[in-house]
């Protein structure tokens, strides 16, 4: 079976790609803009596409800071918004599986780890997750509350019973520094079972 | 329901292949625009009452038998991925007594074994045969 993963932001404007990525994935958590650290216990306010050591730009994908336990700031917006009312188009991430035939998944699921292991968390930096479902105007259907997502603490999501060619699935995240200096022990890894 | 009953065109070399209790071999194919050819196994197992007898994968050269007559049989795929890797999966097992032993295989030749709760249809095919109807 012809089987085939790709990563974008929620927009899908901007790719994560392989060749540009390294060991691990190349999303980066910015303050005000590209390069700009975030202060230790306050969230990111922009993400990128990025090298292992966040040196170089590979574009913007949109922004969820967090807010509270069920709501985040969406891009540079001043009034949070529920995490049920966010589009997938404002998701941090979209990650897409092609298959040739009509597949539905389960089990399908979202981890933080330390680029080491994926049971391990990662270090110095505390990450929340949250599947985004929101295609259209009518109030989503993804998950309610932040989730800290630590190694094998993950974040589960939705299982996809219509079977189709391509399943979508939308992550919401945000991020914040445990200590200060640069955090570079955190990658993303996700995983979905499917016939 | 359409299965392969012989190696087309539209069967590759990394395939499971099934025996039925009626003597059959049917093979995986990838037929676009349709069920898997899993989903597809199971209805033909169901409209004619049939149990499958032998179970094997063959992957990157290598060949994964289970063993034969068993309550039921599993297949799934597996993706992992860290947006910069990926690995594709074949997760192929048996069911007894509500559970599944399965082999996560893949090309490059790991694998792995887990005892997992039973995944239900449509990921496992159960005897449809007399031998089940009879307890």
């Amino acid at each position: 079976m012809a089987t085939t993963i790709d990563w974008f932001g929620g927009d899908a404007v901007n790719e994560i790609v392989p060749a540009e990525s390294g060991n691990d994935d190349t999303l980066g958590f910015f303050g005000a803009n590209f390069g700009f650290s975030i202060r230790v216990g306050e969230f990111n306010n922009t993400n990128f596409v990025t090298d292992d050591i966040g040196t170089t730009n590979f574009g913007q994908v949109p922004n969820l800071k967090w807010a509270n336990t069920s709501g985040a700031y969406v891009a540079s917006e001043l009034t949070a918004t529920e995490l049920l009312e966010i589009d997938n188009s404002e998701a941090t991430l979209r990650i897409r599986l092609q298959t040739d035939s009509d597949v539905g998944t389960q089990n399908a699921a979202f981890r933080a780890f330390d680029r080491v292991s994926i049971a391990n968390a990662p270090s110095g930096v505390t990450v929340r997750g949250a599947e985004i479902i929101k295609p259209d105007p009518v109030r989503g259907s993804g998950d309610t509350f932040w989730t800290v997502i630590a190694g094998a603490t993950d974040l589960p999501l939705q299982d996809k019973i219509p079977p189709s060619s391509i399943q979508t699935w939308y992550v919401g995240l945000t991020v914040s520094p445990d200590s200060i200096g640069e955090k570079t022990d955190l990658g993303f890894y996700f995983e979905t079972e499917f016939l | 329901m359409t299965v392969a009953k012989k190696v087309t065109k539209d069967v590759e070399k990394d395939r499971w292949i099934a025996s039925l209790s009626n003597g059959e071999t049917i093979f995986e194919d990838q037929l676009k625009g349709t069920l898997g050819a899993w989903k597809r196994l199971g209805a033909y197992v169901k409209e004619n009452k049939l149990a499958i007898t032998n179970m094997r994968l063959r992957i990157g050269g290598r060949q994964v038998e289970l063993p034969s007559h068993q309550e039921g049989y599993v297949i799934k795929g597996k993706m992992q991925s860290t947006g910069s890797w990926s690995r594709v999966c074949v997760c192929i097992g048996h069911v007894q007594g509500g559970k599944a032993r399965i082999h996560e295989v893949s090309a490059d030749g790991s694998s792995h074994t887990i005892i997992v709760d039973d995944p239900g249809e449509p990921f496992t095919i159960y005897r449809q045969d007399e031998e089940k109807s009879n307890g």
